[in-house]
């Protein structure tokens, strides 16, 4: 049986800073919220063709599809590890030391 | 301890300048992805879920104040603060931006460090006993025999592109404090029958998804015999060891499908046949060595301290920690210290750049300005006065450095696991953290006695779960974290590889469970029983009852 489609978002590590990025429909945003989700297997494969653009090479590193949930509050990470990159932070209170975070805004 | 000569700080300083060049042609789009991501890997550049980490090598876990002032200071430029020390005896960074990053490894080559072999197929940072040069009970400092591997094995041409990485251990004693027999190569430093000093040579250990405990290929090895040997075993290796499947690639799997026999066999054939005397050191070069590590003068103090004896009446807390964080020393009225990174509720082996200051002034001031990082993501100030263990308590409680929990239920190695890794199927340090929540009271942790949790956040065990009394692996099922529970795992001179309780646990459920199976070792203990003897005893049975019985 075919898999059922689920929505997907283009995702990225930024070349310089190392973040993780999603494509926008114009560009690439650190904020998750902003993603472009595919809705439709074809949207999905146009979507994964662009990530592999040339273009792309100097801004990003490692794009890939993602799966998501539409929800009625928006777009949803579809895994705990896109949960994860979405709060761009590990889930735990890291910053431990004076001034850390100061440092990390 | 070792200082870089003229070839050292040339290779260190030419691969800084090396790397820079890489780095502003990556960012000039003239090197893409695929060209540039070995050559970033070759100085152990990653790149994770949130950003790039930069591993950085600690040979054989051994620093100097200095240098570690000088990793407070990278941690506070360029990362945010702090660091996370590792079961490899390295340190690792967490949020590096790609342009900082030759800097970051010039400030690394001003102090003799460097990340050159932290990753890659080749062979890596050589690990150790914490204790060496210290340890009562070692027949020889093991470091000298380290650094001989580390030089060897810097750049070695044949060696850069093994079928996989390769990690080689090296203890002094028969007391096994670096997990020898679950490296690629483990060498145990021993008396022949005529009392000269060799090695007893173990390959094929390891953990990841296919455990096996190495076994024994030499018996006894001259000394001078050591690099001409681990040449023919590599060579073998390199020879023999399977490339079209990187999940059997490892030296172990090599060793396990020939027999340790045969491989032996191949070892001691390229032995004789390869000329050993182009390999094999010189007595002046071993000497040159050996020279850093000589033994400084101790000062002739009685073993017992009254200090520290009227210390520990003065505060409990601090006669606990004494106790509990200690190790015997060769010298008399000295110790061993154990800084604790595993404080209730933290994260096990990270250190703010604050606290790393703090570490290397007490060893400025307490211990012959030298430090260790353990496997077991401790750090270690290996000579300390027992007259000055009071004082140096006091520093280090000024910045959360005194937990007195070694070797207890709260010293727990951790992966960074999902909440950092690329590699990850599910968190470790929230689990590590939970954990020592529910066992933050310090008498209960005294009266459970030695007990080793050791958690991976995927089957590549860098948490080293195999290995652990109680193992925690954290994979993935279906989206959802389940965590598997290994029991009776260890990694010292009785290494065993601990064995699956049944079906995985919810990521919430996990304190309990341990719970359960902590109240059952205690339910069966004999007296003076360690959780590990007791399981030993009682077997797998009595406990996968406390944790599938239905409620």
């Amino acid at each position: 049986m075919a898999k059922t489609f689920k929505p997907v978002v283009l995702t990225a590590n930024a070349l310089e800073g190392g973040e993780a990025v999603w494509w926008t429909g114009a560009g690439w945003s650190p904020r998750f919220a902003e993603a472009c989700p595919a809705r439709s297997a074809e949207d999905a494969r146009m979507l994964e063709t662009l990530g592999l653009a040339p273009f792309f090479e100097s801004l990003v590193v490692g794009p890939y599809l993602a799966e998501v949930e539409l929800t009625e509050q928006g777009l949803a990470p579809g895994s705990r590890r896109e949960a994860i990159r979405a709060d761009a932070a590990p889930t735990f209170d890291y910053l431990v030391g004076a001034g850390a975070r100061e440092r990390a805004a | 301890m070792y200082r870089y000569d003229e070839f050292d700080a040339q290779i260190v300083n030419e691969r800084v300048a090396q790397f820079r060049g890489q780095v502003a042609r990556r960012l000039s789009g003239a090197l893409k992805e695929d060209e540039f991501r070995p050559l970033r890997l070759m100085n152990g550049l990653y790149l994770q879920l949130h950003a790039y980490m930069l591993r950085v090598a600690i040979p054989y876990g051994t620093l100097s104040a200095d240098q570690m002032r000088q990793l407070a200071m990278i941690a506070e430029r360029y990362d945010r603060g702090y660091g996370h020390f590792t079961t490899r005896q390295n340190i690792q960074y967490n949020w590096p931006k790609l342009a900082d990053v030759p800097d970051i490894l010039q400030h690394l080559a001003d102090v003799e460090m460097h990340a050159i072999q932290t990753s890659g197929n080749c062979i890596r940072n050589t690990t150790s006993d914490p204790f060496a040069g210290a340890a009562a009970d070692e027949i020889e400092d093991p470091r000298p025999t380290c650094e001989l591997i580390r030089q060897w094995s810097t750049l070695h041409p044949e060696f850069t592109f093994l079928g996989r990485k390769f990690k080689i251990a090296v203890t002094g004693a028969e007391t096994d404090r670096a997990a020898i027999r679950v490296h690629d190569i483990g060498i145990q430093i021993v008396r022949n029958a005529d009392g000269e000093i060799g090695y007893k040579m173990f390959v094929g250990g390891g953990q990841g998804r296919t455990p096996m405990i190495a076994p024994v290929i030499r018996e006894y090895l001259p000394r001078r015999d050591l690099l001409p040997w681990l040449e023919a075993a590599l060579r073998v290796y390199n020879l023999h060891g399977r490339r079209d499947n990187k999940y059997k690639a490892r030296i172990k799997i090599l060793v396990h499908e020939m027999g340790a026999e045969a491989y032996a066999k191949e070892v001691e054939e390229e032995f004789a046949r390869m000329d050993r005397e182009v390999i094999a050191p010189d007595q002046e070069e071993l000497d040159r060595i050996a020279a850093y590590f000589a033994p400084p003068e101790w000062e002739t103090l009685p073993e017992d301290s009254k200090r520290l004896e009227a210390g520990k009446k003065a505060d409990p807390d601090f006669a606990r920690w004494a106790e509990t964080n200690t190790q015997p020393h060769k010298a008399p009225g000295y110790a061993s210290v154990v800084i604790s990174l595993k404080p209730v509720g933290g994260a096990p082996g990270d250190a703010t750049a604050e606290q790393m200051r703090l570490m290397a002034a007490a060893a400025d001031t307490f211990s012959l300005a030298e430090l260790r990082i353990t496997h077991e993501q401790n750090v270690v100030l290996a000579h300390v006065k027992k007259d000055d263990l009071p004082s140096l308590y006091n520093m280090l409680k000024t910045q959360g450095l005194h937990a007195a929990n070694l070797g207890l239920v709260t010293d727990i190695i951790a992966c960074p696991g999902l909440d950092y890794c690329a590699l990850a199927t599910a968190r470790s340090i929230p689990v590590a953290q939970a954990i020592t929540q529910r066992f933050a009271d310090e008498d209960r942790q005294r009266e459970i006695g030695p007990l080793a949790i050791k958690i991976s956040g995927c089957i590549n065990a860098c948490g080293h779960h195999h290995v652990g009394h109680i193992g925690i692996l954290g994979l993935d099922k279906a989206g959802v974290e389940s965590y598997q529970i290994t029991l009776g795992g260890a990694p010292g001179e009785d290494a065993a590889i601990g064995a699956r309780t049944g079906p995985g646990f919810s990521f919430e459920d996990v304190p309990d469970v341990i719970e359960k199976l902590v109240d059952r070792y205690l339910a069966l203990r004999e007296p003076g029983e360690t959780f590990l003897q007791t399981y030993r005893r009682a077997g797998m049975p009595a406990f996968k009852e406390a944790i599938y019985a239905a409620a």
